[in-house]
């Protein structure tokens, strides 16, 4: 089935870069990805001094021969990584300003390609949609079948209420359980110190996290002609205000917000990426992957 | 304020336009579903206060300039006198200076200074709204309730008179019938020309008129409507005097006018019983002062006349009326213990071969034989009457009757006072000096100038004794040690002269003739106006009026005024037997008028305000004031549009990358 949010191009040209976690993950399955642990493996990583009741078997002789001392060799373990996607769906996830999609759509297209790299590449991929009313949780796996079952899901997601997406991080980070790389993909139009508790728990957690922020245009310029109507798309609350007149005052609050959400993702390790909704998913996913590899 | 289109002022609802937009406005916005709320919210609270309050200031530009345009179309008015606060007052009293001055036509107008005053008061009137209107005149002093500004011009009381005013005597009567009546918020509105003689600025009644004005609450108002214009071609005539010696006439002239213009001729008029000729005479300079002597040849019997001038801006100075007695003595009683004093007076009163004259000379102890009703002057050399004595209290009543009585010194010290009057002791000169005059009064007096200015020869007296005296005189000589001289104290319609020496040569040079012959025939002269048929009254005065079952009768054509019996119009009058000459005071003829700063000054502590007003400019007491209001129309739209200006700040935030938040 055809999904409008994917592009068989952007994948393929995607494809190309892996999605590596920034440290290492902890894993059943024999992977790319680095493993926490020291085990058998092809690569060797380095010496260290022999201890009662390690594997003779990996005795090094010739450094043995070299120093009269017994030294262990210690090899990289490589494991697999999951990949646990959170989009938020509430009603904020819905604004679109005139040419731009909608930032639900832009999530979908930035979770659906993360979800099928991430598989693709050989790694399980996870997602779970939040609002302050709904929670759709999908476990992680590596068949291609649980893709689809993602598309779906992604395909069928209207946001609506309110956010949920506080509660929603504290629950991943306690269900992903072991080392996992979570994706956020959110407006984040909550409170900044929440949010920050948030990022910490799973910094806690020892979860590698990636932010992507996402705002529309003219949530950023804020520019009208003339009064508006504003309503609410969370809870329908409306306000008549004269957008020229507030400008600055806008301005001035989103600006410090943005730079709150900056600084709890940068106190928590976490990667951060605003996104305007006006550009290509395409190079905004190339910037992330290209990261990672650093 | 008063509107001559009120029927613009629905328009007013149109103020309410620019709130129903606003209001309609705000109903009229797109809306839209927006996510970032927190922002919105957090922004418009910030602004709230300072936004909300510049809205508030727009609306209410918008609406007051609507409001203004409203009003300006409407031909606000509001009254130059009454200022932005008129239609709150309860009472109008209006003091109204009916004197000659007040008859002149400013300018080009041909509208008399009270005509015109007259018209802008009762304009003034309509702006408030049914106040009342309450007139005192100069004339009368006497409060009249004026029922409509409509009439103010017709009732008896605000015609013209030929009196003068004395306006602190009509402060005080506007004072009075405030505080006896208390008619609420009130306003007194003075009404004159600001001449100097009515003003009078060194009169002591001002002390008591402005007491009286301060002692009144503070709703009250003082302003003065301050007619200082003067007419540019006037020219008066007044008679200085009319005397009959024998069987001739001795009429003195005088034309005056306010500039000294080029030589100006003009045609006199005279009229003796009747009979009338005319002959130019030329003015030149300001004044101009003669004597004309007509024959009596034949007229027995008294008589009467008049003289005048063409008409000119003030129809009230241009005639002078006079009447003279009988072909019979003018006596003069010399009262003196002297014989050589009661010779020389007897020949300064009655010149041989010179005029009617019958001097009688008697001791004081003779003086009550004296027929003193037939006698024009007494002359009283002698120790003042004892005011207990008969003689005393017949010489009191002979003086108000109008006669005048001359007082010199006696020989001897006397403490005898009478008429408020005491000789002092006697002052005799060091040896070889004189007592020689210092100043003396060149118009007014049995001293002044003659006719054609000549000075009388005041300074050849040389006296080596004289007494002062005590009492409330009027000095008009004076000795260069600054004693006095020569004195007057005038009682209800006579006068009392009082000359510190005697004709006798151990005294003075008196009776060398020199100045002794004029005084005593200038005295006699006033003296002799209420005997026979020479009766000449001032205009306004209590001997102007008839006696009380007096016929009265008009017997000149020179006035047109219709008015008679009341004793404020000059013209010639019968009352009952007697004919009566009434003339304006010589004080009307005096033009100089009170500058402004003195009029400042003299009012200060009294809160008046001064209103100059002129007739020939084409000023109101009303004026239309749309101007304004355009104005403010205009300072609410610039204000308005300053409001609507968008914040700098705000304009450069779309643009300026800078200020928007930072997307990386």
């Amino acid at each position: 089935m055809k999904y409008d949010f994917l592009d068989t191009d952007v994948l393929t040209r995607l494809g190309a870069l892996p999605l590596e976690a920034r440290q290492p993950m902890i894993g059943n399955v024999a992977g790319r990805h680095r493993s926490p642990h020291r085990g058998s493996s092809v690569e060797f990583a380095e010496y260290r001094k022999y201890v009662q009741g390690d594997d003779t078997r990996r005795l090094d002789w010739k450094a043995y021969a070299r120093s009269d001392r017994y030294y262990i060799k210690e090899f990289e373990a490589d494991t697999n990584l999951r990949a646990f996607m959170l989009v938020d769906s509430s009603g904020s996830m819905a604004f679109a300003s005139e040419e731009n999609p909608t930032k639900i759509e832009y999530a979908r297209r930035l979770a659906a390609t993360l979800a099928y790299l991430v598989v693709n590449q050989g790694d399980a991929a996870a997602l779970s949609c939040c609002a302050e009313k709904t929670f759709i949780d999908i476990p992680s796996s590596r068949r291609p079948a649980h893709l689809q079952h993602i598309f779906e899901t992604l395909d069928k997601l209207e946001p609506e209420g309110k956010t949920g997406l506080i509660p929603s991080i504290h629950t991943l980070a306690e269900r992903a359980g072991r080392r996992s790389l979570v994706i956020l993909i959110s407006d984040f139009f909550t409170d900044p110190e929440e949010l920050s508790d948030a990022l910490q728990h799973l910094r806690y957690r020892k979860h590698d996290v990636a932010v992507f922020q996402l705002i529309d245009p003219q949530e950023i310029s804020f520019e009208f002609q003339r009064p508006h109507r504003f309503v609410d798309l969370e809870d329908g609350t409306a306000i008549v205000a004269e957008p020229n007149l507030i400008t600055e005052e806008y301005h001035k609050a989103l600006q410090t917000f943005l730079t709150a959400v900056e600084s709890a993702c940068h106190d928590a390790n976490v990667d951060h990426y605003l996104v305007d909704t006006s550009t290509s998913y395409e190079d905004v996913l190339r910037e992330f992957l290209t990261d990672r590899l650093r | 304020m008063s509107f001559f289109a009120p029927a613009l002022l629905y328009g007013l609802f149109a103020a309410a336009i620019p709130v129903l937009i606003h209001l309609l406005n705000k109903r009229r916005h797109r809306t839209i579903q927006w996510a970032a709320m927190q922002f919105l919210l957090s922004a418009t609270q910030e602004s709230r206060g300072k936004k909300k309050l510049k809205h508030i200031l727009i609306l209410i530009c918008r609406t007051l300039a609507v409001a203004a345009v409203i009003f300006a179309i409407s031909r606000p008015a509001v009254s130059s006198l009454l200022g932005w606060s008129g239609g709150s007052v309860d009472t109008v009293v209006l003091l109204l200076d009916r004197s000659v001055s007040m008859e002149a036509q400013e300018g080009e107008s041909d509208q008399s200074k009270r005509e015109y005053v007259i018209e802008r008061v009762a304009k003034a009137m309509k702006e408030l709204n049914g106040a009342r209107l309450v007139l005192i005149d100069s004339a009368t002093l006497q409060a009249q309730d004026v029922p409509s500004p409509d009439v103010l011009g017709e009732i008896s009381t605000s015609l013209p008179t030929s009196t003068s005013s004395n306006i602190p005597a009509l402060l005080e009567a506007a004072t009075r019938f405030i505080q006896s009546t208390n008619p609420g918020r009130t306003e007194i509105w003075v009404a004159s020309d600001q001449q100097r003689s009515s003003w009078a600025p060194l009169d002591g009644r001002w002390n008591t008129a402005k007491a009286s004005i301060e002692e009144l609450s503070g709703d009250n108002r003082l302003r003065i409507l301050s007619l200082r214009g003067q007419p540019e071609r006037n020219v008066a005539v007044n008679i200085i005097s009319a005397r009959r010696i024998d069987n001739e006439l001795f009429i003195d002239v005088s034309l005056s006018r306010r500039q000294d213009k080029a030589p100006l001729t003009i045609p006199l008029t005279f009229s003796l019983d009747g009979a009338r000729f005319a002959e130019n005479v030329t003015l030149t300079g300001q004044t101009l002062r003669f004597q004309k002597r007509l024959s009596l040849a034949g007229r027995e019997s008294g008589g009467s006349g008049w003289v005048e001038i063409p008409s000119d801006s003030n129809s009230q100075d241009n005639s002078s009326y006079f009447t003279y007695g009988a072909n019979v003595p003018t006596e003069i009683a010399v009262v003196t213990t002297q014989p050589s004093v009661g010779r020389f007076l007897r020949l300064a009163a009655a010149p041989p071969q010179y005029g009617n004259f019958k001097a009688t000379v008697v001791t004081p102890s003779q003086a009550g034989n004296l027929s003193l009703p037939d006698i024009a002057t007494v002359l009283w050399q002698a120790p003042l009457p004892d005011e207990s004595s008969t003689i005393a209290g017949e010489l009191d009543r002979f003086v108000q009757s109008g006669g005048t009585l001359v007082l010199m010194p006696p020989l001897k010290d006397s403490d005898t006072s009478f008429l408020g009057l005491t000789w002092q002791s006697l002052q005799v000169a060091p040896t070889k000096q004189y007592f020689i005059p210092g100043d003396w009064n060149h118009d007014d007096g049995p001293l002044r100038d003659g006719a054609d200015s000549t000075p009388i020869p005041v300074q050849k007296l040389k006296s080596i004794r004289r007494r002062g005296i005590e009492g409330d005189l009027t000095a008009l000589a004076t000795w260069d040690s600054g004693e006095l001289l020569l004195g007057r104290k005038i009682l209800s319609q006579g006068q009392v002269i009082v000359l510190s020496s005697i004709p006798d040569y151990t005294w003075s040079n008196l009776a060398d003739a020199d100045l002794l012959l004029p005084l005593i025939q200038r005295v006699i002269e006033t003296g002799s106006k209420r005997l026979g048929g020479n009766h000449s009254m001032i205009a306004g005065t209590a001997r102007s009026r008839p006696l009380d079952g007096e016929t009265v009768e008009r017997l000149d054509t020179a006035s047109s005024s219709a008015s008679i019996g009341s004793g404020y119009d000059a013209g010639l009058f019968r009352y009952g037997q007697r004919t009566v000459a009434i003339n304006r005071s010589a004080d009307e003829d005096d033009w100089e008028i009170l500058s402004e700063v003195e009029s400042r000054d003299l009012l200060r502590g009294t809160g008046a305000t001064l209103f100059n007003q002129s007739s020939s400019e084409d000023d109101s007491l009303i004026q239309e004031v749309w101007r304004a209001f355009l104005v403010a129309c205009l300072l609410f739209l610039i204000a308005e549009a300053i409001l609507c200006l968008p914040s700098k700040v705000a304009k450069t935030d779309a643009s300026n990358p800078k200020r928007k938040p930072q997307i990386s």
